[in-house]
């Protein structure tokens, strides 16, 4: 079985800027960002729904890098 | 036992009974043409979609265990066990795209573990060989603490018998987990992870919602908790992080989240996925758990709003902390809603178990039996081989809760999340460049450990009374480079694996360097760049269950 790949197949690296978005999620690790108590939202001090709130950041960059970057990645 | 543990222990035996059942009846899902192949049984046929992955690696990656200590560590120490979340959160986006490659490559290969990559990227059965020991040793205590998570419940419903007799509840549990595992393979727990997920989200929910209206609303929660804090002589705990476990948080979240794929059982759910865009879905989706564990930690601090206090273990006459949250629930819920919150936990312990044991089985077979001991195994045998050895994990793990101290098996997989982070350079950098030699990648591995152990080794435990294996926190000043201490009176901490693993990559480049200019073999390379792109529908891929 042969694995050569044929003619015209992408090898190699494929990047794309979009792929930078995978590093926002990366500012959660900075963490005297939010390190405070007040001001608290439903009495959840800042250090916790900050957090929280990096749930959906993640998920909405990951997410475009997935539909940004479909075409090219093969 | 009391009224309310009967209707407990009721529920949780029918909810038991349930995932029983389906984990036998797993076997014919979906099934191929035999279950006499590695890919078959300990890959599900190497086809589950976008739906069954998310379960299944959710399944696996937010344990029971997760579920009790997390929260039990946000009560002892606060703001410190909200690592948990950042761990989770930040995973992803880092490994998004290293997963993609090794999804690709394993499937145009066959690979099964990740020691076959290695072995098939230098050609080196002898760097397979430490990534699949080094896999293995990691898991295993992983497992056995699956049991702790386990056993919390049992004993919280009030099976909290002394001796090893005390044990016998989960030797029963467990023992019908490794017959169905042994029939069904990876399917069982991909089938059981639908029940457990959607207990897990109701219970959750119910939680974080009705236990703050109960308990007078999350600023009162936090207050108590404070005023706890504030009353303990640490002064390490407390709501917030202080200027000293900053980087401890820092550096644990982030070791914690490139730790974590390289455990085989994750990637065994990964490569169990039939294409990409599977994959890249659940990158999206999962973090839906995260959520959950992130809610679910703050119950720790619920827990010390109610007054909930830890639960003797008979069996080692110690306060057990990893039964506060199930103490919450079976305080503040109805008896019959406790007894879901449990089977939500117990059964969340079998689904990581079974995925963890059949990773641990996959590695003797391919990387350990096959390589070195029955070189023509027919992948008949080799499958067989894999059952045997997935029953001989289970029962050791069992074996080690029960005639061991459970506080080994917490030591071990702290151990264990130092050590599998070692494989980072070998099973992840290499799926870019093939620049670090093999050897040096063994010298990095070797150093990796032996300074990782060494360090842990070194930490204290004052409050638990242990002077080694006391946490995986390192206190600066406390690090010396063959006596020399280039932190003195710094009493800022660093996660441990994280230290580790910066020596093992000096020491790999600097090895590398070396050998180059030696000119020094660096192995065959079996893969070729094109494969790391490959997608489903591909005619390079290699047919699943082939011989």
């Amino acid at each position: 079985m042969t694995k050569k790949a044929p003619p015209g197949q992408r090898s190699g690296l494929i990047w794309s800027n979009w792929n930078l978005l995978l590093l926002v999620p990366m500012l959660m690790l900075i963490t005297p960002l939010f390190n405070v108590d007040e001001p608290r939202v439903w009495g959840l001090p800042a250090f916790y729904w900050a957090q929280f709130l990096f749930v959906p950041i993640g998920v909405i960059c990951v997410a475009l890098v997935y539909v940004k970057t479909k075409d090219g990645d093969r | 036992m009391t009224g309310a543990q009967w209707t407990q222990l009721i529920v949780f035996g029918l909810l038991f009974l349930l995932v029983t059942v389906l984990g036998f009846v797993a076997a014919k899902w979906q099934a191929g043409e035999t279950l006499e192949h590695l890919d078959e049984w300990g890959l599900g046929g190497r086809k589950f979609g976008a739906w069954v992955t998310w379960f299944l690696v959710g399944g696996d990656l937010y344990t029971a265990y997760t579920f009790v200590a997390v929260p039990a560590l946000i009560f002892g120490a606060g703001a410190m066990g909200f690592y948990a979340l950042p761990y989770t959160v930040v995973l992803y986006p880092l490994i998004f795209l290293p997963l993609l490659r090794m999804w690709s490559v394993s499937r145009v290969h066959g690979y099964v573990t990740p020691a076959d990559y290695v072995r098939g990227r230098y050609g080196s059965p002898l760097l397979a060989l430490v990534i699949a020991i080094t896999g293995i040793v990691a898991t295993m205590p992983y497992i056995a603490l699956q049991l702790v998570g386990l056993e919390a419940v049992l004993r919280t419903i009030g099976l909290n018998g002394t001796g090893v007799m005390g044990h016998l509840p989960l030797f029963v549990a467990f023992l019908i987990l490794a017959v169905y595992t042994y029939q069904s393979g990876l399917r069982a727990p991909a089938l059981i992870a639908f029940v457990k997920d959607a207990l897990i989200y109701v219970v959750i929910i119910v939680a974080v919602i009705y236990l703050p209206l109960k308990l007078g609303g999350w600023g009162h929660i936090f207050d108590t908790a404070q005023a706890k804090f504030d009353k303990t002589p640490s002064p390490a705990d407390g709501i917030l992080l202080n200027s000293n476990n900053q980087l401890q948080y820092i550096t644990l979240a982030l070791g914690s989240a490139l730790a974590l794929f390289l455990y085989p059982h994750s990637l065994t759910g990964i490569l169990a996925s039939k294409g990409r865009n599977v994959i890249k879905k659940n990158m999206v989706a999962l973090p839906a758990y995260s959520l959950v564990l992130g809610l679910l930690a703050l119950l720790g601090y619920a827990a010390i709003a109610s007054g909930a206090t830890a639960i003797t273990n008979n069996a080692t006459g110690r306060p057990d902390g990893n039964t506060v949250i199930p103490v919450l629930f079976g305080q503040q819920f109805p008896a019959w809603f406790a007894g879901v919150a449990f089977a939500a936990i117990g059964i969340g312990a079998l689904v990581p178990a079974a995925i963890m044991s059949i990773a641990a089985a996959n590695l003797w077979t391919r990387n350990i039996y096959k390589e070195y001991l029955h070189r023509d195994a027919s992948p008949k045998q080799e499958a067989r081989q894999a059952k045997l050895a997935s029953l001989i994990v289970k029962f050791g793990a069992v074996l080690f809760i029960v005639l061991v101290d459970p506080q080994y098996s917490i030591d071990l997989q702290l151990i264990g999340g130092v050590i599998i982070l070692q494989t980072l350079p070998a099973v992840a950098i290499t799926l870019y460049t093939r620049w670090l030699h093999r050897w040096a990648l063994l010298a990095g591995w070797a150093a990796g450990m032996a300074w990782g152990l060494y360090l842990l080794y070194l930490i204290p435990n004052p409050a638990a009374k242990k002077a080694h294996f006391g946490g995986s926190a390192l206190t600066l000043k406390e690090l010396s480079l063959l006596g020399w201490h280039p932190f003195a009176g710094s009493a800022i901490q660093v996660y441990v694996g994280f230290v580790a693993l910066a020596l093992n990559l000096l020491v790999a480049v600097v090895v590398t360097l070396v050998l180059k200019r030696i000119r020094t073999f660096n192995g065959t390379d079996a893969t070729d760049p094109t494969d790391y792109h490959a997608d489903e529908g591909d005619p390079r891929l290699k047919a699943v269950a082939a011989h």
